[in-house]
């Protein structure tokens, strides 16, 4: 059998909100990480969640804001086959913890 | 210089300015195209850069309408170029790209085309060109 292999766009995937299978919202994507493979290849490794990614994305110097929580998934804890509708495939209190 | 670390796609590549060698501003990466592949982290599989893209990027019936409109009226085409990341050659406020001159024409061909039939017939157009 051949592996499945589907194209998404960044865009799509970014601001939405990630939910656990309960429903419950996590934060939004707001960041996604790579890393940079021997071949040249970029893979995703992380994404970066809530206020404080929002932050990061946006560059905000730190002094200038009081710091921000930063949820940190690897690239197997969020499922994003229906970019539209990321889900969570791990429980929250897996997913690593950040300030910004 | 690149990092070895990898990127963050939203900050460092998406809407960031292209730039060849010789720093011709060559467009912006209109979005970037993650390959899912069952068991394995999603690949970064190229940038996008053409209007077609931005518009979808706005509006998914906006981009349709974009591409429909091109196909029709414009006698230049509208279709996306994609990049692979291995084209990237540094990571800054601007993107410097190595990519060969037939993509460099496919980048500019709107521009390319505008030049040729807006601006040389333009009195002083041919003067006015780079």
């Amino acid at each position: 059998m051949t592996a499945r292999r589907r194209l998404v766009y960044l865009a799509d995937v970014v601001g939405r909100r990630v939910r656990t299978a309960d429903g419950r919202v996590v934060g939004r994507i707001e960041e996604v990480r790579t890393a940079r493979r021997a071949n040249g290849e970029h893979e995703v490794a992380e994404y970066h969640l809530g206020s404080g990614a929002l932050l990061e994305r946006l560059a905000v110097v730190r002094s200038l804001v009081t710091p921000k929580r930063m949820l940190i998934a690897r690239w197997d804890q969020i499922d994003i086959r229906r970019p539209e509708a990321p889900l969570l495939t791990c429980a929250v209190e897996e997913l690593r913890r950040a300030s910004r | 210089m690149m990092a070895d670390r990898g990127i963050n796609l939203v900050r460092d590549l998406l809407d960031a300015q292209l730039l060849d060698g010789d720093e011709r501003r060559l467009g912006r990466v209109d979005d970037v195209l993650l390959e899912i592949r069952d068991g394995r982290p999603p690949r970064v599989a190229a940038m996008e850069v053409g209007a077609a893209t931005l518009a979808r990027r706005i509006n998914p019936t906006l981009g349709r309408w974009v591409r429909r409109a091109a196909i029709r009226w414009l006698p230049v085409s509208l279709r996306p170029a994609r990049l692979p990341l291995t084209t990237l050659r540094a990571v800054g406020v601007d993107l410097e790209i190595d990519i060969d001159e037939a993509t460099k024409r496919r980048l500019l061909r709107v521009e390319a085309w505008l030049r040729r039939r807006v601006v040389r017939p333009l009195p002083g157009g041919k003067e006015n060109e780079a």
